[in-house]
């Protein structure tokens, strides 16, 4: 799968550049504009594709900061969260971490421009046509290399997060073998998106499943980078022969309560609190790890 | 030899399945039509010729 997505990345990457600039020449087209500068494509993206609007019905009205924040941190359980780790294990060097802000920049900037100009563009041709179809999408800019762009991108993105599924079902089911497991996460994760009713709720799903793995993210990193410059013991339930650390668990509650409490009562929107709940969750952490590693030591 | 042709093949593969966009943007090309198709074959000769060379080099 890894192999395949090696050489799928490059040619991906620009398929979806191509999206954004048949996308562009279309508008360019239906709307008669005349592009002479740089000033006309901007009053053309103003005007004509990122005009704003309301939001769907059920959806929440996304702002430039929605945006920046969403792609930035809509993937804060893989990047923030940690759960990179299960693939970065096998890093021969540091600085292969760089994929990540690569993927980012690529995937959640340039790849959502390109698709925003062809779902505006469908809405400029059919003000009711609302509905949010990658395929039809790409096909009608790029033909069947569109359609299979949207399929291979699907399915590469979702391998790395199916295997780490796995391995967690499999540290659930430890006699079950990571190919079953990894069969079993990833049909489950198909059958899963073939409906619009899970589907159509990605975009708050991922903002949920964000929240809940961030504090565990705050705790590896200030577990691993920080701890010791406090004076305190890095990796404290393996050193006292723990099962449980305390610190890092009630560290995981409270934060998770925390945000769920501000979300819940209309404090925040799910979207901005795993920022401000990161530092919260560092921060608690280190004073927990105060209490927690003396109260041991003292025992 | 082969892998130095099959790496040019896939990388002149990639650049030519982006022109025929640019020149479609700046309407020197009409056919959206053409540009599927330059699109797909591409795609094609890409998805022969990038494993020739980039699962060898992985293999090494």
């Amino acid at each position: 799968m890894a192999k395949f997505a090696n050489i799928a990345d490059p040619w991906m990457v620009l398929v979806f550049l191509v999206f954004g600039l048949i996308g562009l020449k279309q508008f360019i087209n239906v709307t008669n504009t005349e592009i002479t500068s740089f000033g006309d494509i901007w009053t053309l993206a103003k005007t004509q594709i990122w005009k704003g609007g309301e939001p769907l019905p059920g959806q929440v009205k996304f702002t430039f900061w929605h945006v920046t924040f969403f792609a930035w941190f809509c993937n804060m359980a893989m990047h923030v969260g940690m759960s990179d780790l299960s693939v970065f294990r096998f890093a021969k060097r540091s600085w292969y971490a760089v994929a990540s802000g690569a993927g980012m920049y690529v995937g959640h900037f340039m790849a959502w421009l390109c698709a925003s100009i062809l779902y505006a563009y469908q809405l400029h041709l059919d003000p009711t046509d609302t509905n949010v179809l990658p395929g039809p999408l790409a096909y009608r800019a790029a033909g069947l290399t569109g359609l299979l762009c949207v399929i291979i991108a699907g399915w590469t993105t979702a391998n790395p997060t199916i295997y780490r599924a796995g391995l967690a079902f499999q540290a659930v089911a430890p006699k079950w073998s990571r190919f079953t497991v990894t069969l079993i996460t990833g049909a489950i994760a198909t059958i899963a998106g073939m409906f619009p009713a899970i589907a159509m709720k990605l975009l708050g799903f991922v903002a949920f499943y964000g929240m809940l793995l961030m504090p565990m993210g705050a705790v590896i990193f200030v577990d691993f980078w920080l701890i010791k410059k406090f004076g305190l013991q890095s990796n404290y339930a393996q050193i006292s022969k723990k099962r449980f650390n305390l610190a890092a668990g009630l560290t995981w509650f409270i934060t998770l309560g925390a945000c769920w409490w501000l979300v819940w009562t209309g404090r925040i929107e799910i979207y901005f609190v795993s920022l401000p709940g990161w530092f919260f969750a560092a921060a608690l952490y280190i004073v927990l790890s105060f209490l927690y590693q003396k109260k041991l030591k003292a025992n | 030899m082969i892998k130095q042709i099959t790496q040019i093949v896939s990388w002149l593969c990639l650049i030519v399945l982006v022109v025929p966009s640019v020149l479609f943007l700046t309407g020197k090309l009409q056919s959206l039509d053409q540009v599927k198709l330059v699109m797909l074959i591409t795609t094609v000769v890409w998805f022969v010729s990038a494993p020739l060379w980039m699962w060898k080099e992985k293999n090494q």
